[in-house]
C-alpha cells in the first residue's frame, strides 16, 4: 500500500500541484467540461454555498467495518470539537445524541455510525438519523411526518431548501423569542448540515465521481487498479507521471488525443478538490508548533504548506478510509495506530494532557446511567424491606445503594479526571455532585441509625437527581470548556463545591424529613418504641439541617470573596448569591424556631420539606430569572416543572396534616374502643 | 462566672420584651421575603432601582402600605444581637461556638454598613496606550465647570447630582452662578427641528428641548439632563440646558475670561497613573469562548514606573484602590480594556467577619456531632 514512496516526498508533490494549476485551465480551456463529467455528479441546488448533498453512488463499493472493536484507533482519535480536545468516540455519541436524541442507533453503536459517515458516506442516505420532534416542521418542509419523528436523510433530503428558509427565519428572531417551530427547525438544519459537513471529512481519499478514468488506455497509462472512480490522494501519487504527460500535451502535432483529454479533465477536477479546503468537524490534525491549532484534512490538503510536514499523518487517513472501505480490520488498525502515534508525536503535551483511555472507558460503560438503574432497584429494594422487614432484603438494599454510589462517584472522578477541573462546573454537574454527597451522608446516617429510613432517603434522591441529571445530558455536551470569569480551578473547587455541598445537605434534610412526617401523621400516639425511632429521624434532620447551614454559609461567602477578588464587590446582590442567602436565612429561621420552641420535632420537619423548595429555587428558579453572571443554565420548560415540584410538596404538607387529624380521631376511637372488647 | 448585674438584666421585662424570639424570627422572616420580592424586582427593574426600593427603612407596598425595608429590619436584628451578646448569652465555654458564630454575624452587618456608605465603585476605560489620571463613576453626574489657561484647565466646580429645582450653585471666584430649573435623572432631547429654529436655551448641540424618560433597567445607561439660570454678577443671564451625551462643553464669556460647562459622569482623580500598553483576549481553541482577558499596563507614580498585568481574578491593589480586568471593547481606534476600580474602607471586615462565623458553627456542629457519634455508637 506504499504507493506515496514512488515520488519523493511532498516537495515533490507541492510543485506538481503548482504545475496543476497553472497549466491546466490555461491550456485546455477548450475542452467541454459538461460532457466528459460523468452523470453521476452531484449537480443540485447549493445550499448557501456551504455543503454540497450526500453522494449518492462513489463507483466503488465499500464493505465497512462495523464492530467497535475493529474501529478501537478511530474511537482514540484526536479531535477538537467545542475548544476542547476530545476521542472521536466521544464526537460519535455527541452528534449521535444531538442528532437523534440517543447515542446508539438501534443498538448499533454512534462510533460505528460514524465511521461509515466519515468513510463510507454514501451508504449513510437511509440511516433514521435525525429526529424531527415537532411535525409542523416536517410539514412545513413538505415531508411526511413520521411515526417515531425519525427521519433518514434522504426523507429530509428534498425538503431541505424549505429547511434553510426556515432556519434563516429562525435565525433572524432573538433566541428568547423563537417558538417551538422555530427552534426545532434552525436544530434540525443545523444537524444536517453537521451531518453533511461530517461526510465530507476525508473526501480527499474517498472516490471521487469526477475523478472517473473511463479509457483502460489511460488506467494503464497511469498504473491505476480497476476504478473505475479513483480518490484526490490516488491520483496524487499519480501527480508526477500526470505532470509528465500534460507537459507533452500541445507539443506535440497529433493534437488532443482522447488519453490526453481524459488525463486534462482529471488534473483540472483535481486543482478544484485541491481549492475546497472547507473545514470539516472533523479537526484531527494538529499544527505542528501551534498549540490549540487543529484541522480538518480538507484544510490540510489544500494547503501546500501543510500538507508538507502533514504528509505522513494524511496519507494514514487515506489508507485507513481505503482499509476501512475494504473492510480490512487488520490494516485500519495498522493505519490508525501509525496515524494516532504520528499526531501523538507532533502535539505531544496537548495530546500528553487528554486522559482518551478514561474518557472512551465512561463512555462506554456510562457509570452514571447504571447508578440511576441501581438506585431504582434499591429504592423498590427499600420499599420491599419497609413491607416485609427481612433482614436480607435490607442488606440487598444497602448493598445496591452503595453500589450505585460506587458507580456515581467513579462517574464524577471520571469527570474530574478528563477535564483536570473541579468536580462542579456546571448545572448538570450539580445534580450527580448533590446526589453524591447526600447519599454519602445519608449512607453513613444510616450506619449509625439503622432504621431504613436513611436508606430509603437515600434512594430517593438517586432516583429523582439522576433522573434529573440524565434529562440535561440529553441536551448535548456535558463536558464544556468554561468561560473566562469561571476559568478558576481554585474558586470553583471551592465556592461551588462547598455550595453544592450546602445544597446537598438541604436535599437530605428534606428527603429524611418526608419520612419523619409521613411516619409521624401515621402514629399520632406513638408507643415507647415508636418515640425513640422517630427521636432518632429528628436527630437526623436537626443535623442535616444545620450541616446545611454551616456548608451554604461558607459556601456564599466563599462566593463573596471570590466576587471581591474578581470585581471588587464582596456582595452583588446576583440572583445566584441571594438563592444561597435564602438557604442561609431559612436554615437559620429553622434553627432558631427549634431552640426558642416555637415549632416543635413535626414543625422543624415541615421547614425542612420546604427547606427542600428553598434549595430547588436557589438552585434551579434563579436561572429562570435570566440575569446575574450565573445565568448559565439550559431552562426552557423548567419553570413549569419546578412550580409543579414546589405544588407537590405544599401538597404534601396539607395531605401529612388531613392525616394527622385523620389518623388521631382513628386511633383515638380506637383506643376507645379497645377496653371493651374482652 | 454571670455577673449579678447580667443575670439580673437578663430576667428584666424589657429585655424580655426586646429579645422575644417571635421578633427575631418575624426579622429573618421578613429578610427572606425581602430578598425574594427583592431578587424578582431586580429582574423586572435593574439591580439600581432594585436597591433604592429595598435598602431603605420602609418599602411603600402600592404605594400606600408601608412594609420595613431592608435597612430598619437589619437594624432591628443587629440590635438584638448585641442586646443578646451583652445580657444573656451565658458566658460558659459549651458556648463559645455560638459567642463567636453571634460576635462575627455582628462584625458582619457593620462591614456590610461601611461598604454600603463608604465604598466607591467607578471604572476606568483606557485605550492602548493610553494614561489614565481619574476614574469615573458608574451612574453619578457632575457638572463640571472650568477655565482654560492655555493648556490646563482650573476646575472651579463639580455638583452631584442632588440637583433640585431651585438649588444654586456658586461658582467662587468667577461672577457667576447656576440656579436649577429642571434635572432630569433621564432624558431625550431633541434639536431645533422639533421647535422651527427657536433655541430657547443656550446649548453646545443645538439641543433645543428635553423630555424626562422613565430611568433605564441598567443606571449607567441613564443620561440625565440639566435646565438652569446662569446668573452674572447676581443678574439673571440666560437659561443654559446641559445633556449627557453632549460631546463638547458649553463655552461662556464673562468679561474677558471664558468658562466652560459640562455634565459628565463624576470623576475621581487618582493621585497616580495607569497607562495600558497592550490588552490580550484569548479564546478557547476553535471556539468564540474566551478563555481569558489580560491587561499589560505601567503604574505610574510620580517618577517611579512598574510594568504590571491585570487579568480575570487577579486584580492590582495599590494605595487603597483596586483595579479588576472588568471589560473590554474593540473599535475604531483599537481595544478598550475596562477597568472596575473600587475603594472600600471596609473591605476586610467581611473575610474576619465570615471566618469567625464558620469557625463558630464548626465548633459548635463539631461539639454536638461527636456528641451523636458517641451516643448511637453506645446503643
Amino acid at each position: 500500500m506504499n504507493r506515496f514512496q514512488t515520488f519523493s516526498r511532498s516537495s515533490v508533490l507541492a510543485l506538481c500541484l503548482l504545475a496543476l494549476s497553472f497549466v491546466a485551465p490555461r491550456t485546455f480551456a477548450g475542452i467541454d467540461d459538461e460532457s466528459a463529467q460523468p452523470s453521476s455528479a452531484p449537480a443540485k441546488s447549493d445550499l448557501g454555498g456551504e455543503f454540497t448533498l450526500l453522494p449518492e453512488d462513489l463507483g466503488r463499493a465499500s464493505k465497512g467495518l462495523e464492530k467497535d472493536a475493529d474501529l478501537d484507533g478511530f474511537a482514540s482519535m484526536a479531535v477538537l470539537h467545542d475548544g476542547r480536545l476530545k476521542p472521536v468516540e466521544t464526537l460519535a455519541r455527541l452528534t449521535l445524541t444531538q442528532w437523534s436524541g440517543r447515542d446508539n442507533l438501534k443498538g448499533r453503536s454512534a462510533l460505528s455510525v460514524l465511521a461509515q459517515i466519515v468513510f463510507a458516506p454514501e451508504k449513510n442516505g437511509d440511516l433514521k438519523l435525525f429526529r424531527i420532534d415537532n411535525p409542523e416542521v416536517a410539514e412545513a418542509m413538505g415531508i411526511k411526518p413520521q411515526e417515531k419523528r425519525l427521519y433518514t436523510y434522504r426523507q429530509i433530503e428534498p425538503g431541505l431548501e424549505r429547511l434553510q428558509v426556515l432556519a434563516a427565519q429562525a435565525d433572524s428572531v432573538a433566541k428568547n423569542k423563537r417558538n417551538l417551530v422555530q427552534e426545532e427547525a434552525l436544530r434540525t438544519f443545523t444537524n444536517v448540515a453537521s451531518f453533511l459537513n461530517l461526510t465530507r471529512s476525508v473526501q480527499f481519499a474517498l472516490p471521487s465521481a469526477a475523478l472517473m478514468v473511463v479509457l483502460p488506455e489511460t488506467r494503464r497509462l497511469l498504473e491505476l487498479p480497476t476504478g473505475p472512480t479513483y480518490s484526490f490522494w490516488e491520483m496524487m501519487s499519480r501527480a508526477p507521471r500526470i505532470a509528465a504527460i500534460l507537459e507533452g500535451v500541445g507539443k506535440s502535432s497529433g493534437g488532443v488525443g482522447p488519453v490526453e483529454s481524459e488525463i486534462v479533465r482529471i488534473s483540472r477536477a483535481m486543482f478544484l478538490q485541491s481549492q475546497t479546503g472547507a473545514p470539516s468537524l472533523l479537526r484531527v490534525l494538529p499544527e505542528p508548533g501551534k498549540a490549540g491549532e487543529w484541522f480538518s484534512p480538507a484544510e490540510v490538503v489544500a494547503n501546500g504548506n501543510m500538507l508538507q510536514v502533514l504528509n505522513h499523518e494524511i496519507a494514514f487517513l487515506a489508507e485507513m478510509t481505503d482499509a476501512y472501505r475494504a473492510g480490512n480490520a487488520t490494516a485500519f488498525a495498522a493505519a490508525a495506530e501509525r496515524y494516532n502515534g504520528g499526531v501523538s508525536t507532533i502535539a505531544a503535551t496537548e495530546i500528553g494532557r487528554t486522559r482518551f483511555g478514561i474518557e472512551i472507558l465512561k463512555n462506554r460503560v456510562n457509570p452514571l446511567y447504571q447508578a440511576m438503574v441501581l438506585f431504582y432497584i434499591a429504592l423498590f429494594t427499600t420499599f420491599l424491606f419497609f413491607l416485609f422487614r427481612k433482614r436480607w432484603i435490607y442488606r440487598s438494599a444497602w448493598t445496591l445503594s452503595g453500589l450505585a454510589l460506587f458507580l456515581l462517584t467513579a462517574s464524577i472522578v471520571a469527570r474530574i479526571l478528563i477535564m483536570r477541573r473541579p468536580p462542579v462546573t456546571s448545572l448538570f454537574e450539580t445534580f450527580p455532585f448533590v446526589a453524591a454527597v447526600s447519599i454519602a451522608v445519608a449512607l453513613f446516617l444510616e450506619s449509625r441509625s439503622r432504621q431504613g429510613v436513611a436508606l430509603l432517603s437515600a434512594a430517593l434522591l438517586g432516583t429523582v437527581l439522576l433522573t434529573i441529571a440524565q434529562r440535561y445530558a440529553a441536551d448535548g455536551d456535558t463536558m464544556q470548556m468554561l468561560v473566562a470569569v469561571l476559568n478558576s480551578n481554585f474558586w470553583l473547587s471551592t465556592h461551588v463545591v462547598t455550595i453544592t455541598v450546602g445544597y446537598a445537605a438541604c436535599a437530605l434534610s428534606g428527603a429524611i424529613a418526608h419520612i419523619r412526617l409521613a411516619r409521624g401523621a401515621w402514629t399520632p400516639f406513638p408507643t415507647p418504641a415508636q418515640r425513640t425511632s422517630l427521636r432518632e429521624i429528628d436527630r437526623m434532620v436537626f443535623g442535616t439541617i444545620c450541616f446545611g447551614l454551616l456548608f451554604s454559609f461558607i459556601g456564599t461567602v466563599l462566593g463573596g470573596i471570590w466576587a471581591d477578588q474578581s470585581w471588587g464587590r464582596f456582595w452583588g446582590w446576583d440572583p445566584k448569591e441571594n438563592g444561597a442567602l435564602l438557604i442561609v436565612i431559612w436554615c437559620a429561621l429553622l434553627l432558631h424556631s427549634k431552640f426558642w420552641g416555637v415549632v416543635r420535632e413535626t414543625g422543624l420537619a415541615a421547614g425542612a420539606v420546604l427547606g427542600g423548595v428553598i434549595v430547588s429555587i436557589a438552585w434551579q428558579g434563579v436561572n429562570l430569572l435570566n440575569v446575574g453572571l450565573h445565568s448559565y443554565g439550559f431552562t426552557s420548560g423548567a419553570a413549569i416543572k419546578l412550580f409543579s415540584y414546589i405544588g407537590g410538596e405544599v401538597l404534601f404538607l396539607l395531605v401529612i396534616w388531613g392525616l394527622t387529624a385523620w389518623r388521631k380521631r382513628k386511633t383515638r376511637t380506637g383506643a376507645h374502643t379497645a377496653p371493651s372488647t374482652p | 462566672m454571670n455577673p449579678k448585674w447580667r443575670q439580673k438584666a437578663a430576667r428584666h421585662p424589657l429585655t424580655k420584651a426586646a429579645l422575644h424570639p417571635l421578633i427575631t424570627l418575624t426579622g429573618l422572616f421578613m429578610l427572606l421575603l425581602l430578598v425574594i420580592f427583592g431578587t424578582l424586582y431586580q429582574a423586572e427593574n435593574g439591580l439600581y432601582e432594585a436597591q433604592r426600593v429595598f435598602f431603605g427603612y420602609v418599602i411603600w407596598v402600592a404605594k400606600v402600605i408601608p412594609f420595613p425595608g431592608t435597612a430598619t429590619v437589619l437594624w432591628v436584628l443587629t440590635l438584638q444581637l448585641v442586646l443578646m451578646m451583652t445580657l444573656v448569652l451565658p458566658l460558659v465555654w459549651r458556648k463559645l461556638g455560638l459567642w463567636i458564630v453571634h460576635g462575627g454575624l455582628v462584625l458582619l452587618l457593620v462591614g456590610g454598613f461601611i461598604t454600603q456608605t463608604m465604598a466607591v465603585e467607578s471604572q476606568l476605560t483606557l485605550a492602548e496606550g493610553e494614561t489614565g489620571h481619574f476614574t469615573t463613576a458608574y451612574h453619578e453626574w457632575e457638572v463640571a465647570v472650568w477655565t482654560a489657561h492655555g493648556d490646563t484647565n482650573d476646575v472651579v466646580a463639580q455638583i452631584d447630582d442632588h440637583l433640585r429645582p431651585g438649588k444654586t450653585v456658586k461658582f467662587d471666584p468667577l461672577p457667576a452662578s447656576l440656579t436649577v430649573k429642571a434635572y432630569y435623572p433621564n432624558a431625550a432631547a431633541f434639536t431645533s427641528m422639533a421647535t422651527g429654529g427657536v433655541m430657547p436655551f443656550l446649548n453646545a448641540s443645538r439641543i433645543a428641548s428635553m423630555e424626562p424618560r422613565k430611568p433605564e433597567k441598567e443606571a449607567p445607561q441613564n443620561a440625565p439632563g440639566l435646565i438652569a439660570t446662569l446668573h452674572v454678577n447676581g443678574a439673571p443671564d440666560r437659561d443654559i440646558l446641559l445633556y449627557a451625551l453632549e460631546r463638547n462643553p458649553l463655552a461662556i464669556s464673562i468679561g474677558d475670561q471664558r468658562m466652560f460647562l459640562q455634565l459628565r459622569r463624576r470623576n475621581y482623580p487618582l493621585d497616580f497613573a495607569i497607562k495600558l500598553n497592550d490588552f490580550i483576549r484569548t479564546l478557547h481553541p476553535g471556539t468564540e469562548v474566551a478563555k481569558s482577558f489580560e491587561s499589560n499596563i505601567d503604574l505610574l507614580d510620580g517618577a517611579a514606573s512598574r510594568a504590571l498585568k491585570i487579568w480575570m481574578n487577579n486584580p492590582l491593589r495599590y494605595k487603597g484602590y483596586t483595579f479588576f480586568q472588568a471589560s473590554f471593547s474593540i473599535e475604531n481606534d483599537g481595544e478598550h480594556s475596562t477597568f472596575a476600580v473600587v475603594t472600600n474602607p471596609g473591605r476586610l471586615l467581611p473575610y474576619i467577619s465570615s471566618l469567625m462565623v464558620f469557625g463558630g458553627m464548626l465548633l459548635h456542629f463539631i461539639l454536638h456531632f461527636l456528641g451523636y457519634v458517641k451516643r448511637t455508637a453506645r446503643s
